[in-house]
């Protein structure tokens, strides 16, 4: 294999059908095909946890799927096993075709995917024995966190590589790309650190926890997310983004504002005011980064005529889409004091998290695996199940979001009353947690659709490599239409490009 | 290449900035809070002593905050004062001693900043953790069944076994006993009293 990128001759038009390098396309094979197999175990873990809050006594009183370590194993699954794992198969799928389909150090990479799915075994078998950190989102135990960590730096130096080294300038995809690539692994590794490896003690490591969470969703899944939107949107409705100042601004205003709002999960706690008083600032302000995102693409969306509407991946895209813009905002407004006051420690902040992770990212995710395995397998499918896979996730998303934010406002509700006995606000919350055990098992449908699509992918016998105006993203036609006039009024936006 | 590393230091500034804001800054201010002076008493908080530290490594193991908070927010911030899970809101000097905290961030539960205080009887507990609707009726607590031994009696009972109600019980000739993490993880619920007044906190 070929570690070195194309000379200086004049750079060839892209094309899904550009040979890319057999390494290159093992390691994003890997990194795809693991996500799978986790989100599976995930999606496991979150019906057994799911019912067992509703019904207790479910699968027995075993220490082992006890519903602390159960939830545990399935919150940490989902994060690292299957949306990072995803998220790094689309990076490196952004970042290789972006260069001419040669990603640097890809024996590295190989490594990094091995030591990732060894850290996420490793994690959910301690988890699920009893050996778990006490920092919700970052629960592996300290060995499995440490393989990760190194895993992570891998994948980051090369993927920032690849896009550094290109010829072309940068494109809106791009940013978001090297935003989650330097800005994850450092977010990671400094938690691991201060938590697990050196903590802080008390309150400080409190914050140093908060602050991650709300920085793996805003500075890993947001932006790889938004890459995968600004990437393929444009190329299947075929126009570029409304304004690429605009895409600049909302790119910036996330990067600013997306590692301070941490502390709003602390309002009325043990923190420190000035630090929950500048996260509440910080995550109303992240208002204007949704606002940018929304009017980028939403009218991409609604575009007509829409030539690629038949194409099934256009629908998770575009469902991502909606959902980020809506999760966006509900955070935003979830970081009032005064809402806070209403749902903090409710199963509406659980809602909105499933909402970001499960309506954004996931089918961010399906959508770029349905567009990049045909180009990567050079097998194409009927879309007919993709559709139903489509429908079962978008209905349980919306049922799972609709029914935890009710439940979780009427348990807020009873919380706040200090009459209502403790037994009563949980009689109350019960429907709702039926619900989402029902909304849990159609996303699992979805997920068993999609891994079987996935695997038959692989396994089947090769056909025509489908190609479409989404391939061309990276070419100059048609993103750079706008973006030239914007440049030759305004040099120097131009050259941040 | 010389473009993407203007915007790679930007990233990287912008990073550096909140690492000062919310991690270094938050640790500047907090790293050296110290016990405070009670009168006739030990200052307050004082260190975690033996089985209390063992069960809080069983309270963590088994996800127990993953339901449960312990923290008490002042008055209009919630009703946790007047649903009486505390006298006073916590501080940050509440956690000094607490590797790693355990705030937590769901209330499926009710907050255990103060549960000692509530809950004076071991034996409550106990019960509790092993049938949680025996006790606490409408209760969707797991049963910790795992953490207790149930085994015949030879000879004369346990002085460890469990205090049944008379309208439940194991089988007959048969006794309740926790194991040494039930032991520990019922030390540690006991421990947790955190409402010695402290000045910071707004209360005499």
């Amino acid at each position: 294999m070929t570690i070195t990128r194309p000379t200086d001759s004049p750079a060839p038009p892209i094309r899904a059908t550009d040979p890319i390098d057999a390494l290159s396309k093992a390691t994003i094979l890997v990194f795809l095909a693991s996500a799978v197999f986790w989100l599976l175990t995930g999606t496991l873990l979150a019906i057994i946890t799911s019912i067992k809050l509703h019904t207790p006594g479910f699968l027995g009183a075993t220490d082992w799927l006890t519903f602390g370590r159960a939830r545990a194993a399935h919150v940490n699954v989902m994060l690292y096993g299957w949306a990072s794992m995803a998220g790094v198969g689309v990076l490196l799928w952004l970042a290789a075709r972006s260069s001419r389909f040669t990603l640097r150090f890809p024996q590295l990479l190989v490594i990094a995917g091995l030591l990732w799915n060894l850290a996420v075994l490793v994690g959910t078998v301690g988890v699920l024995a009893g050996d778990r950190t006490a920092t919700a989102w970052l629960g592996f135990p300290a060995h499995s966190l440490t393989l990760s960590a190194i895993a992570l730096i891998l994948v980051g130096a090369s993927v920032a590589v690849t896009l550094l080294d290109r010829r072309e300038p940068l494109a809106i995809p791009h940013w978001y790309v090297l935003a989650a690539v330097c800005g994850f692994p450092w977010l990671y590794t400094t938690a691991i650190l201060l938590t697990v490896q050196e903590p802080l003690g008390g309150v400080a490591q409190a914050i140093v926890g908060a602050w991650y969470i709300d920085g793996l969703r805003g500075l890993w899944f947001a932006p790889i997310g938004l890459a995968v939107v600004y990437a393929l949107v444009p190329g299947l409705v075929g126009r570029p983004v409304a304004s690429r100042r605009l895409a600049l601004f909302g790119f910036w205003s996330l990067v600013l504002l997306a590692a301070w709002t941490g502390g709003r999960r602390l309002i009325g706690g043990p923190a420190p005011a000035w630090i929950v008083t500048i996260s509440v600032v910080a995550g109303v302000l992240l208002l204007v980064h949704v606002a940018a995102v929304a009017i980028n693409l939403v009218p991409l969306l609604t575009a007509r005529p829409r030539p690629s509407r038949s194409d099934p991946v256009f629908g998770f895209l575009a469902f991502a889409t909606v959902a980020y813009v809506f999760a966006g905002a509900l955070g935003s407004l979830g970081s009032l004091r005064s809402v806070s006051r209403l749902i903090h420690f409710t199963h509406a902040e659980v809602a909105l998290t499933h909402l970001e992770l499960s309506g954004f990212f996931s089918m961010a995710m399906f959508g770029a695996v349905y567009h990049i395995l045909p180009r990567l397998t050079g097998r194409g499918g009927s879309s007919w199940p993709i559709r139903m896979h489509f429908w079962f996730s978008a209905v349980g998303v919306l049922l799972s979001w609709a029914v935890l934010t009710t439940g979780g406002v009427a348990q807020g509700l009873a919380l706040n009353d200090p009459q209502t006995p403790f037994a009563a606000i949980i009689g109350r919350t019960l429907p709702s947690l039926w619900g989402r055990s029902a909304a849990g098992m159609m996303m699992g449908v979805g997920h068993l659709i999609f891994a079987v699509l996935f695997v038959g992918s692989l396994t089947r016998r090769a056909e025509a490599t489908p190609r479409d105006a989404a391939d061309d993203f990276t070419t100059p036609d048609l993103l750079r239409s706008r973006e030239t006039e914007t440049a030759a009024a305004e040099p120097r936006e131009g050259s941040l490009s | 290449m010389r473009l993407g590393t203007t915007l790679v230091s930007g990233l990287l500034l912008t990073f550096a900035a909140a690492w000062l804001g919310l991690v270094f800054g938050p640790y500047r201010q907090l790293g050296h809070l110290r016990p405070a002076p009670v009168a006739l008493g030990d200052p307050f908080p004082s260190p975690p002593s033996g089985m209390a530290v063992l069960g809080r490594r069983v309270y963590i193991a088994n996800g127990c905050v993953d339901c449960h908070t312990q923290q008490v927010r002042p008055k209009g911030s919630g009703s946790d004062l007047a649903r009486e899970w505390g006298p006073r809101r916590s501080v940050p000097r509440d956690y000094i001693h607490d590797q790693p905290p355990l705030l937590g961030d769901r209330r499926t539960g009710p907050d255990l900043l103060n549960v000692a205080a509530r809950r004076t009887d071991a034996n409550w507990h106990h019960l509790h953790l092993y049938n949680p609707r025996a006790v606490s009726p409408g209760s969707i607590m797991p049963s910790f069944r795992f953490l207790y031994e149930r085994r015949k009696i030879i000879g004369s009972p346990s002085h460890r076994a469990v205090r049944l109600p008379t309208d439940w019980s194991v089988k007959p000739g048969y006794e309740l006993v926790p194991t040494p993490e039930a032991t520990a993880l019922v030390a540690y619920l006991m421990s947790l009293d955190h409402t010695t007044p402290l000045t910071e906190a707004g209360t005499p």
